[in-house]
């Protein structure tokens, strides 16, 4: 399979998953699919670069994509802080009342996830995508040993902060 | 924890779960943590339907349009560190005379005169023994 075909089925594959992730980590559709974009952009071009091989594209691009996105967010409180709304609306409960209960949730939970530190942030959202440890370890530079206490420590924290 | 664990560890886990109830309890209360979270954090997740758009490819971005660059990065670098030292010798080699005027300045400098009845000062105890030492040396000198 040559660069471009293979480029084209990594990137149908994981441009959901990819875009998911981030748009979980910002809480913005249009901030999510920038930095998607600017993700496969840097995947395409390292594909390109002689003597760069990826051991791991699905590690690589949530590394990059979680890197992204912290700067973006960095960038995003360094320059405004009233941006931070909630997006998530359901379609199709329609209902006034339920929109008010599900922002009320996901305001919630992105409160609780937000207490984390970035890079456990990085993680839980990547374990909610059901990457494996060493994948996590390879994106995260944390170390595969330390992978389960940690994410054990962000998902205490979650459950503890939404009060289930 | 989770699917993480391979079929050896799964049948461990299982088997410290049977044999004691309260490994069975706390196994039960992370279990349900675990899920309610990513129960939560699936509500996170966008409800459209994600539509893949076409990917554009970043213009001029080859192979050889990255290896150009870089390379005309260390030529300018290498050409700029020949070129000062070269330079600089060609700057001097064309004006001998300014290297002959710097040396007469250089002889012209007067050589400090010391006045050994100045250095009386130095001479007390406890006081600048590096000139004391300098001023005994001068009178050995005269002498």
């Amino acid at each position: 399979m040559d660069k471009a075909a293979k480029f084209e089925s990594l990137y149908r594959q994981y441009y959901t998953p990819i875009y998911k992730f981030c748009f979980r980590f910002l809480n913005n559709r249009e901030g999510a699919h920038d930095v998607t974009q600017e993700t496969f952009i840097k995947f395409f071009e390292r594909m390109n670069q002689q003597g760069n091989k990826i051991e791991n594209n699905r590690a690589w691009l949530y590394k990059v994509a979680g890197n992204l996105c912290l700067n973006s967010l960095n960038k995003k409180t360094r320059h405004s802080k009233i941006e931070n709304t909630i997006e998530i609306q359901s379609v199709e409960n329609a209902n006034p009342e339920n929109i008010l209960i599900d922002n009320e949730k996901s305001r919630l939970i992105r409160n609780a996830i937000d207490q984390l530190k970035p890079e456990n942030r990085v993680l839980i959202l990547m374990y909610q995508d059901g990457l494996s440890y060493h994948e996590m370890a390879e994106a995260t530079g944390i170390r595969v040993s330390s992978i389960g206490k940690t994410l054990w420590r962000a998902i205490d924290k979650i459950s503890a902060n939404i009060k289930l | 924890m989770d699917h993480q664990l391979k079929d050896d560890e799964v049948r461990e886990v299982e088997k410290i779960i049977a044999e004691d109830p309260a490994q069975k309890r706390i196994f039960d209360t992370l279990k349900q943590k675990r899920q309610a979270t990513l129960d939560a954090l699936e509500f996170l997740n966008p409800d459209e339907d994600i539509v893949i758009p076409a990917f554009e490819p970043p213009n001029n971005k080859s192979d050889k349009v990255y290896f150009k660059p870089i390379i005309w990065h260390y030529a300018a670098a290498a050409i700029l560190l020949l070129l000062l030292p070269l330079s600089f010798w060609w700057y001097c080699a064309d004006e001998p005379e300014l290297q002959l005027m710097e040396q007469t300045e250089l002889a012209n400098i007067e050589k400090p005169v010391i006045n050994t009845e100045e250095l009386d000062y130095y001479i007390s105890p406890n006081r600048c023994w590096n000139q004391r030492q300098l001023l005994w040396t001068v009178i050995d000198l005269n002498d």
